[in-house]
């Protein structure tokens, strides 16, 4: 039979701010809800993604992860921006439906700055950043509205779809 | 000394250009000069000359200032007024991330016509007049 990936278990923390918290803190909390949801422990681990974009730290995996145990299984970080977490599951599913690795943990972590985004992080052009074309948002909305120009999508529409994602 | 804010992206001279690059792969064509297509990886691309009309593909309105280092004018609250941001399609299907200027937010619509156009944005720290692309309403 084929091997087939599956998602054995899921854990997460209350979005807000928590100044009383480190990253590795927000990680550990999450990342132990999930291998207790799944019944396992850190050493079935076998290995673990860790993503983020805007900690601006080498190895978040590592210093999230290296107090749990040291099984010398690799562990790396992954930074795909608003596709890290899809980026490292797809990577994770190849790799454990080869058979090559049996469990994987992956996790995302991020402590974001008030306001916009910190635009020089996010945009390599310097004239972009100097024009003031550089807060994301703007982006999201220009597709928003011609989504509603293409397909007469209403406001009421993307308000029920974010009225979903809310924890 | 007059400057363009990307060298890639805009010439300036007696009237000033805007580069694009068009691929023999896909056929599309790009924003600026590159060495190869960005939509579908080809290397058979040749520069090309955009041209300086188009449409509003779409826009938003930008309530808050940008952060700092920003070069247009004073990034502060108080200071701020609201303005039209969007991406205009030119002819050549290509789409330009702009400023709309002389638009005020009510008046933007989907479709409407624009002119880009070169202005002064800031000094380098050569002084030089750094050039930068807008776009506007056109006018008859």
């Amino acid at each position: 039979m084929e091997k087939r990936a599956v998602i054995a278990g899921v854990g997460i923390t209350p979005f807000g701010s928590f100044p009383e918290k480190s990253f590795v803190n927000l990680s550990r909390d999450a990342i132990e809800m999930a291998l207790k949801d799944a019944k396992m422990s850190f050493k079935d681990i076998e290995v673990v993604f860790g993503v983020n974009s805007f900690l601006s730290k080498s190895t978040v995996g590592v210093m999230a992860t290296e107090g749990l145990g040291r099984m010398g299984i690799p562990v790396m970080d992954v930074d795909a921006a608003c596709a890290g977490a899809a980026s490292a599951f797809g990577f994770i599913k190849d790799l454990i439906e080869s058979g090559k690795r049996k469990n994987a943990l992956i996790f995302g972590v991020e402590k974001m700055p008030k306001g916009f985004m910190p635009p020089t992080v996010l945009y390599n052009n310097e004239w972009q950043v100097f024009m003031g074309l550089d807060q994301n948002p703007m982006y999201w909305a220009m597709m928003a509205r011609r989504h509603m120009h293409d397909y007469g999508t209403t406001v009421e529409e993307f308000g029920r779809s974010l009225s979903r994602t809310e924890p | 000394m007059k400057v363009p804010f990307d060298s890639t992206l805009l010439a300036l001279g007696e009237s000033p250009t805007i580069l694009g690059t068009k691929c023999a792969t896909c056929g599309m064509t790009l924003f600026g000069m590159r060495q190869s297509c960005e939509n579908c990886g080809g290397t058979d691309v040749k520069g090309v000359t955009l041209g300086s009309t188009g449409t509003l593909w779409s826009y938003t309105v930008q309530r808050y200032p940008p952060a700092e280092p920003y070069k247009l004018g004073s990034a502060k609250r108080e200071d701020w007024v609201p303005r039209v941001v969007g991406w205009v399609e030119l002819p050549e299907g290509t789409r330009i991330l702009s400023i709309v200027e002389n638009c005020k937010p009510e008046d933007a619509k989907i479709g409407m016509e624009l002119e880009m156009f070169v202005v002064r944005g800031w000094l380098n720290e050569n002084g030089d007049e750094v050039m930068v692309l807008k776009s506007r309403p056109k006018v008859e």
